[in-house]
């Protein structure tokens, strides 16, 4: 870990919410700050003050914000903190921070170094500052690797299973590119080897390049409901789960029928709940019952469900009470159609289960608290961070392009030849695109590619 | 006292004391030993054992030095005052650079030498050096106290027994360690023809609880000049105007001659289909293939010729390189033909070879397996973590090459006579991004080798930096700084410096058509020759074309260099955070099972190396930093 650059990340709880905070500390904290501010505040100086954000300097759109100023060493992390207290819209926090670090990148100092926090190190660097006693640490080292592990779970799935498969098949496909040009590199004196034509290679790279064009767009029209917390319904089919979809949006979207299954797809729409301190978004989600009987449902869409169960923040699990229920954090029993009678009465009065009926309305108004509580509960949680990976994960791919576009230039330069001019400088290029993929998937060792190289060509004298 | 022998059924006649002692006379052991004799000065005493100092230097398997990525370590050899470039200048016999068509970084210069002349060479030098004691012995044990080496066992040729005593032994056993030939199902035991296997060594490693491994190679056949038929077989010939590996050269060649040999050529002949059905028909008389070699994966990259026609069936030919031994001699060597198959069947396909109907075999190739000490074992000073002030280097430490093995020896030597003098503190380590060397041994020590370990120069994350024509700016100074680099070559680094430096501001200085010369030199289209005339055409003096070439390339990677320092100095505070020893891995709170297991396994030396492990991630990595600043508090609250 780098401990001389500054870091930035979302602080407030994910989703929208009334107040949204960012958190920078390090030496170029208040310069940063001040880059993206109209009234700049003084270095040291320690307070809070109102100023105004400038969102675009060329369409002169500026935000009003509060700053609070802690300088080192008396911070949470002991480092210069900066606060930046906003409305708490997603979007909008992920916008401030590109622009925060857009506008720091400027300072070539590499010491001034700008950008988004690992997870957990504002509170390893309040550790490391002294700031935080022994015993503090030990509960800091835990929380880093519930955040780490959490961490690695999102880059492996990545908002969805599609992503994930995407960017490690475009990682696989460059580490082959590589492979070709670094055997034409490492194996001239081998009588098989024919390291990749310039033109071919050129090519190969412009379809990557176009592929992660289609992408990112899909990639940001979903990047609103991304940034919010899953509430997931789970549960047996017919249990329900579609007709208290509808219930909660307060209108019809999911199809609901009596037939069981009827629900074949994922259906995700944006709920608005009234939280303790203001409204709060979450993105309500109904998945495809899990049927194991009739296996109606194709692998995609079984893939689809469990892909969403997995990355729920919170899930209403619901029963008609013929199962039993179990408690664990982030869950919400409900048992669905209490307006029914039922045969299985001793356990319908499950005391850690909601009573909720869609049809009569019954239960739906706590319910809504239920969500609105363990949302808010997440906030404390240490967990969660996905606003800050994803604008990680955009920051990498856009990096990654960088080295490509690179690559292919000098590979079209070379496009009339047999071999590449610069097949150094070629794989300088594509080994900084798969250094800056290494978010999404991790670290090509140089080994891999080495293997792909023996793999495919008869080396060695 | 323990050792890994009951000593007392011998009597030792006699006891001497060494600074160094190094095992073994091959490339490793030489390196290591003329180290180890440049850095502790002519008032310290160095012992080079070997089982036979007539074979000290010898060439054992292909007749060059250098190649892609190897090239480069020969130059960070010669940077560092060391011997292989200087004895491969002296005895070359064809010199070429690989890879001329490419960039800078990724050239990598390579020579056939004349094998006799070239172990005579390193012969002379090595006796040359006042402090060096050759001893022609046989290792029977490592003497032991209490986790560190105090000596070793030997038995002279005349059977007497000799200890020597010192706190640093350098262990370079080659192919020697327990070794065993084969050719088809006939075993010989010994590491190379003619030559015996040291067995004790394996015994005493074992005993003091290292674990061992076994690795497999194998040499091809050599054939008679004189009964080949040269005529249509294409040859291939050496660069117009060669240029030596070591700097040195020019000035101590006698009479400055470079290269001091008459050149050679070399010839190309191939495979046929006719030979791969043979070899084919008789796979199960390979000892690769009927199971009686049980050595893990021979190297991928240089596959027997039984491994070329199972993996790539489809092919009709490959080529085979006839390259000469020595010019006194009528020994050629068939390069891409390594093979253990029976006598006979190599007889039978080797005459299937254009030119080869009638050739005599002068020796048929062989493999040899060989014991290895799995290096994470090791620290990348070369240390074992075991037992301290034994070092290991070269083929025992699971690598292949000559060059690789000098340059892990240059460390050892290096680092043992600073552990003597200074103790644990005062060893070096070459950071990945100062050195091919340094590259290497981190490899070695966070990665467990399926093969034996080859440079290429995929393997040099900032291959861009690690160039032969920089060897001597990235470690001369350093060289001086640890007293392996002599006066002589100090100087020449100097004049050399200057000369560079002077180039660069008249490159500045000097316009043509409103641009400077050294924004010129940026530019792909123009050449080293064209820059030198500009500054000629100015009225200026004309430059050495090294000289101007490795500005050009200064200039043309600039702004990659600039790139590569940024993540260098990225990476500094993680590779220069020492992990200390009393960190206890087990009581790390959150680590992952995955990354402890490699931690215990690897004992990483810094953060940086315990991130490159196999199932250590971003996280854990963290959690050691923390666990570290933990440890330091108490230990600071409690004293």
């Amino acid at each position: 870990m780098d401990t001389a650059a500054t870091i930035i990340a979302i602080s407030s709880p994910p989703g929208s919410a009334v107040h949204g905070l960012l958190r920078l500390s390090g030496d170029a904290a208040m310069e940063a700050v001040n880059n993206c501010l109209e009234s700049k505040i003084a270095s040291k100086w320690r307070g809070t003050c109102h100023s105004r954000f400038i969102i675009d300097p060329a369409l002169h759109s500026t935000l009003p914000v509060l700053v609070m100023s802690f300088p080192s060493p008396h911070s949470y992390t002991g480092e210069d903190v900066v606060e930046i207290k906003c409305p708490g819209n997603p979007d909008l926090l992920e916008r401030m921070i590109n622009r925060i670090i857009a506008g720091g990148a400027h300072s070539s100092d590499s010491k001034n170094n700008l950008r988004h926090a690992e997870p957990g190190e504002f509170t390893a660097r309040a550790y490391w500052h002294g700031r935080l006693t022994l015993n503090q640490a030990e509960g800091v080292a835990a929380a880093i690797a519930a955040r780490s592990d959490e961490q690695l779970e999102t880059a492996c799935l990545l908002l969805s299973q599609a992503f994930g498969n995407w960017a490690r098949q475009s990682g696989d496909e460059i580490t082959q590119l590589l492979a070709l040009v670094e055997a034409g590199i490492d194996f001239t004196d081998q009588e098989d080897v024919v390291a990749i034509k310039p033109a071919d290679l050129y090519e190969r790279i412009v379809d990557i390049q176009k592929q992660w064009q289609q992408w990112l767009g899909q990639y940001s029209v979903n990047e609103h409901h991304e940034a919010l917390p899953w509430v997931v319904l789970t549960g047996a089919p017919n249990v329900g789960k579609s007709t208290l979809f509808n219930a909660l949006l307060g209108r019809t979207r999911a199809v609901s029928s009596p037939i069981a299954g009827t629900t074949r797809d994922v259906l995700a729409e944006t709920l608005v709940l009234s939280g303790p301190t203001g409204p709060l978004s979450c993105i309500l989600v109904d998945v495809a019952g899990w049927d194991k009987r009739t296996g109606q449902l194709d692998a995609e869409m079984q893939i689809a469900a469990t892909t969403a169960v997995d990355r729920a923040a919170v899930q209403i699990a619901c029963s008609t009470g013929d199962v039993q229920m179990t408690q664990s954090p982030g869950v919400i029993n409900v048992l669905t159609k209490c307006d029914q009678a039922d045969v299985n009465q001793p356990l319908r009065r499950d005391k850690h289960a909601l009573m909720v009926s869609a049809i009569t309305g019954t239960g739906l108004a706590a319910l809504n608290v239920a969500i609105a509580e363990a949302i808010t509960n997440l906030s404390v949680s240490p967990t969660r961070t996905a606003p800050g990976l994803m604008s990680k994960h955009r920051q990498a791919l856009a990096d990654a392009s960088k080295g490509l576009t690179e690559a292919a230039s000098m590979a079209l330069m070379s496009a009339q030849q047999r071999q590449l001019d610069h097949a150094e400088l070629v794989a300088a290029a594509l080994g900084d695109a798969l250094t800056a993929m290494q978010p999404l998937i991790g670290q090509v060792p140089p080994d891999d590619v080495l293997d792909h190289v023996f793999a495919s060509f008869c080396v060695g004298k | 006292m323990s050792s890994g022998h009951d000593r007392s059924s011998h009597q030792c006649e006699s006891e001497a004391a060494y600074d160094v002692i190094v095992i073994g006379g091959g490339h490793a052991g030489v390196e290591a030993c003329w180290a180890a004799a440049s850095v502790i000065g002519l008032e310290g005493r160095v012992a080079l054992v070997t089982m036979d100092p007539s074979k000290i230097g010898v060439m054992s398997c292909n007749p060059a030095i250098g190649g892609l990525g190897k090239g480069q370590i020969v130059r960070e050899i010669d940077a560092l005052g060391g011997v292989m470039g200087r004895a491969a200048d002296a005895t070359g016999i064809m010199f070429k650079m690989l890879n001329t068509s490419k960039g800078a970084a990724v050239r990598g210069p390579r020579c056939q030498n004349d094998k006799y002349e070239y172990s005579h060479e390193v012969q002379r030098l090595i006796a040359s050096r006042t402090n060096i004691d050759v001893i022609a012995a046989c290792v029977d044990d490592l003497l032991v106290d209490h986790h560190k080496i105090v000596g070793v066992k030997l038995t002279r040729h005349d059977q007497t027994s000799i200890q020597l005593m010192s706190d640093a032994v350098v262990l370079t056993t080659g192919t020697f360690m327990r070794a065993l030939m084969h050719t088809g199902k006939q075993q010989t035991p010994g590491g190379r023809v003619g030559e015996g296997s040291a067995v004790g060594i394996a015994h005493a490693l074992v005993q003091l609880g290292f674990e061992l491994g076994r690795l497999k190679t194998g040499t091809p056949p050599r054939l008679n000049r004189d009964t080949i038929d040269w005529d249509g077989l294409p040859g291939q010939c050496g660069d117009e105007n060669p240029m030596p590996f070591s700097d040195l050269s020019p000035s101590v060649l006698p009479g400055g001659r470079f290269p001091t040999l008459e050149q050679t050529e070399c010839r190309l002949t191939s495979t046929t289909v006719e030979m791969h059905e043979l070899i084919r028909a008789n796979l199960d008389k390979a000892p690769m293939y009927s199971g009686q070699i049980d050595a893990s994966a021979g190297p991928r990259y240089c596959p027997s010729i039984e491994d070329k026609v199972v993996r790539f069936a489809d092919r009709q030919e490959h080529h085979v390189f006839l390259e000469p031994e020595s010019l006194s001699t009528n020994e050629i060597y068939c390069n891409g033909i390594s093979t253990s198959l029976p006598e006979d069947v190599q007889a039978t396909f080797l005459a299937m070879m254009p030119g080869c109907k009638h050739a005599e075999v002068l020796r048929y190739g062989y493999a040899v397996e060989y014991d290895m000490v799995w290096p994470h074992q090791i620290d990348s000073t070369t240390m074992t973590k075991r037992v301290e002030g034994l070092f290991l280097a070269g083929q025992i430490n699971g690598t292949s090459g000559y060059e690789e093995a000098a340059g892990q020896g240059l460390v050892a030597g290096l680092n043992a006579a600073r552990f003597v003098a200074g103790g644990r503190e005062a060893m070096v380590r070459l950071g990945r991004e100062q050195a091919y060397i340094g590259v290497m041994l981190d490899d070695l020590v966070t990665k467990t080798p399926r093969e034996p370990y080859r440079m290429f120069t995929s393997r040099a994350e900032h291959r861009l930096l690690l160039r032969a024509d920089n060897s001597d700016q990235r470690l001369t100074p350093l060289g001086k700084e640890l007293g392996l680099v002599c006066d002589q070559r100090w100087r020449i680094y100097q004049e050399k410096s200057e000369a560079q430096t002077a180039l660069r501001v008249q490159m500045e200085r000097q316009f043509v058509a409103g641009k400077s010369l050294i924004s010129l030199a940026r530019r792909p289209d123009i050449t080293v020759s064209q820059l030198c005339c500009y500054l000629e055409e100015a009225g200026l003096e004309r430059p050495a074309a090294s000289t101007m070439q490795h500005l050009v390339t200064e200039a043309r990677y600039e702004g990659y260099l600039k790139r590569q320092a940024a993540e260098i100095r990225r990476r500094q505070d993680a590779e220069q955070r020492l992990i200390p020893s009393w960190l206890q891995v087990q009581s790390v709170t959150g680590l992952r099972g995955e990354a402890a297991e490699a931690i215990a396994r690897f004992q990483p030396a810094t953060l940086g190396q315990a991130a490159r492990l196999a199932g250590v991630g971003p996280a854990d990595v963290t959690l050691l930093a923390v666990a570290i600043r933990r440890g330091r508090l108490a230990s600071m609250g409690s004293g």
